[in-house]
């Protein structure tokens, strides 16, 4: 089948659906956040928010054939993992300092693949040497998932969800990169401030001792780790977001985090609206 | 000679407590700590308030919990106990100390003790409710749904909903950034669908190097006429969203933001590699 590989944008995606509805083809939209792919029997059309080079998709296949052979892969497919990313502390505090220590895990979700035999040394090796931007796109398409959108003479009759029997393995790696900083957070005690991800951050005057049960705790563990230059640090924090800023190996970073519970209200006022009218009759009779 | 370890407490004339270690002296905090290490058995009364409160907290440190020598909240061993883990076996109650069958430790590493809880909580709620109710790190104000999904981050999130037993009698309406409605679940999701396009491409215009993004719905409900509605209208139409990515790009490199004041029932989040 051939693929092409074109930007995304609203005028070429409605240009190709209603191409296609005038000359009554059958075909499906496939739709993700980061990409559309409009398939119809002879081809497909990939519309791509950022367009990555071929290796990153032989990279993601790679990946993902290793890990259907693993059979620890299997084992967390069939269990139960949180979707929902709990890749940052909870209860962080407003903290400020000229100076803060941070290490970073090298390639983390790459190795804790190797780590946990879902990915072979080769595939590692590959991962490994690919550029920073690409390599999580490519440990990433494990979890795709996207919306599929059925068109038929000219309409669209049907839509279905799709996700990747892969994914809950993505969810693993999170959670296992987090659980590897909720170690490191209870290493540190009052010395630690913030964890993201795969990066910590620490008092700058953190007894020796400690820093170095961090270090011997990543290295027995098989991270390879490294230590980055903040300076001018500072989290602020209220009930819905977060702000962190600093000035990283020279340059000023600074990001805003939504905090989990944003929504929680809604979710819980659906939560009851449902229950109740499981117990109620229904209005619209 | 070797050298003593042993730490003298000498209070001067001005009332000061100093500490000496081989006739040299310590700094205040490390004399202090060392010798309220050594003394537990002192009698409280002729220390002065520091010293009684290091005092208070050496005690407070021998009758808790630990791991590996570091305190650990008394929660975490609660729970453990909930899971019938032979916390007695821990020796000076380090629970680093405790041997599973083969002989090697349980808990490896204190994260060992945070999977062990997890796994209980994912399959079975009443546990994840208790660890919730009694604020344990990372379980605050979670419930079993909420680890399940939080929220509607993607048209395939939207999709997984509408095809779920609360939602399947419910009829979808979007309403577009013009405000136009689109009724129906084949014609909703195509709203959602052609929104999240429209933005992706509005955003790269700007900037090409919009490494992560995330759509955030907050859904309504109106139960009594069984639909479920998302109001995408642009409610700041003085300014463009290519205003909003334009100002977080001129402060600063590697940036993130989350737009949640321009389209109505949208939280947009984008971060920058």
């Amino acid at each position: 089948m051939n693929v092409i590989d074109i930007p995304r944008s609203t005028d070429n995606v409605q240009f190709n659906i209603d191409l296609l509805n005038k000359l009554g083809i059958k075909f499906i939209v496939q739709h993700g956040t980061y990409t559309t792919t409009i398939i119809t029997e002879e081809s497909k059309a990939r519309y791509m928010m950022n367009i990555y080079s071929k290796r990153v998709f032989k990279c993601a296949n790679m990946i993902k054939s290793d890990v259907l052979k693993s059979e620890n892969a299997q084992q967390i497919i069939a269990a139960k993992y949180l979707k929902t990313n709990f890749a940052i502390s909870q209860d962080v505090k407003s903290y400020s300092a000229k100076k803060v220590l941070n290490i970073d895990i090298n390639q983390a979700y790459a190795t804790c693949l190797l780590r946990n035999d879902l990915i072979t040394q080769k595939t590692f090796n590959i991962i490994k040497n690919l550029p920073k931007t690409e390599r999580l796109p490519c440990v990433g398409m494990l979890a795709t998932s996207h919306t599929k959108f059925h068109y038929e003479n000219g309409t669209c009759f049907q839509v279905d969800g799709f996700r990747a029997v892969t994914a809950p393995v993505f969810y693993y790696l999170i959670d296992e990169i987090n659980y590897i900083m909720q170690n490191i957070q209870f290493l540190l005690g009052s010395s630690f401030v913030f964890y993201w991800v795969d990066g910590v951050f620490f008092d700058f005057n953190t007894d020796k001792q400690c820093v170095k049960d961090v270090e011997n705790f990543l290295t027995e563990n098989g991270y390879e780790y490294k230590y980055e230059d903040v300076q001018d640090f500072s989290i602020e924090t209220d009930d819905k977001k977060m702000m962190l800023k600093m000035i990283k190996n020279g340059t000023p970073k600074q990001y805003v985090v939504g905090m989990d519970d944003v929504g929680n209200d809604i979710k819980n006022y659906l939560s009851n609206g449902i229950e109740k009218q499981k117990t109620q009759p229904n209005y619209s009779n | 000679m070797a050298k003593s370890k042993k730490i003298k407490r000498v209070v001067v004339r001005s009332g000061e407590v100093r500490y000496y270690r081989n006739g040299k002296r310590l700094k205040n905090k490390t004399g202090q700590r060392k010798w309220i290490k050594d003394n537990q058995s002192v009698n409280p009364q002729e220390l002065n308030k520091k010293e009684q409160k290091s005092l208070k907290a050496v005690k407070k440190y021998n009758d808790g919990y630990k791991f590996n020598g570091r305190p650990i909240q008394s929660i975490y061993v609660e729970l453990l106990k909930k899971l019938a883990v032979p916390i007695s076996q821990a020796k000076n109650k380090d629970l680093a100390t405790i041997i599973n069958a083969d002989g090697k430790p349980l808990f490896a590493n204190f994260m060992d003790v945070l999977k062990m809880i997890d796994n209980k909580a994912k399959s079975d709620k009443k546990f994840l409710q208790f660890c919730s109710e009694v604020g344990l790190p990372n379980y605050r104000n979670r419930n079993a749904d909420t680890f399940k999904d939080n929220k509607i981050k993607s048209v395939v999130d939207f999709v997984d909903l509408l095809d779920s037993d609360g939602f399947k009698t419910y009829t979808l309406e979007i309403y577009d950034t013009f405000g136009d409605s689109h009724r129906g679940r084949v014609r909703g999701i195509l709203a959602l669908r052609d929104f999240e396009i429209m933005v992706g491409e509005r955003i790269q215009k700007v900037a090409n190097n919009s490494a992560f993004l995330r759509f955030c719905y907050d859904y309504h409900l109106n139960i009594p006429k069984r639909e479920i509605f998302i109001d995408l209208t642009d409610i700041n139409e003085d300014k463009d969203l290519e205003d909003y990515v334009n100002e977080a790009k001129n402060k600063s490199q590697g940036t993130s933001i989350n737009i949640n004041n321009k389209y109505k029932d949208v939280l947009i989040e984008i971060m920058f590699s």
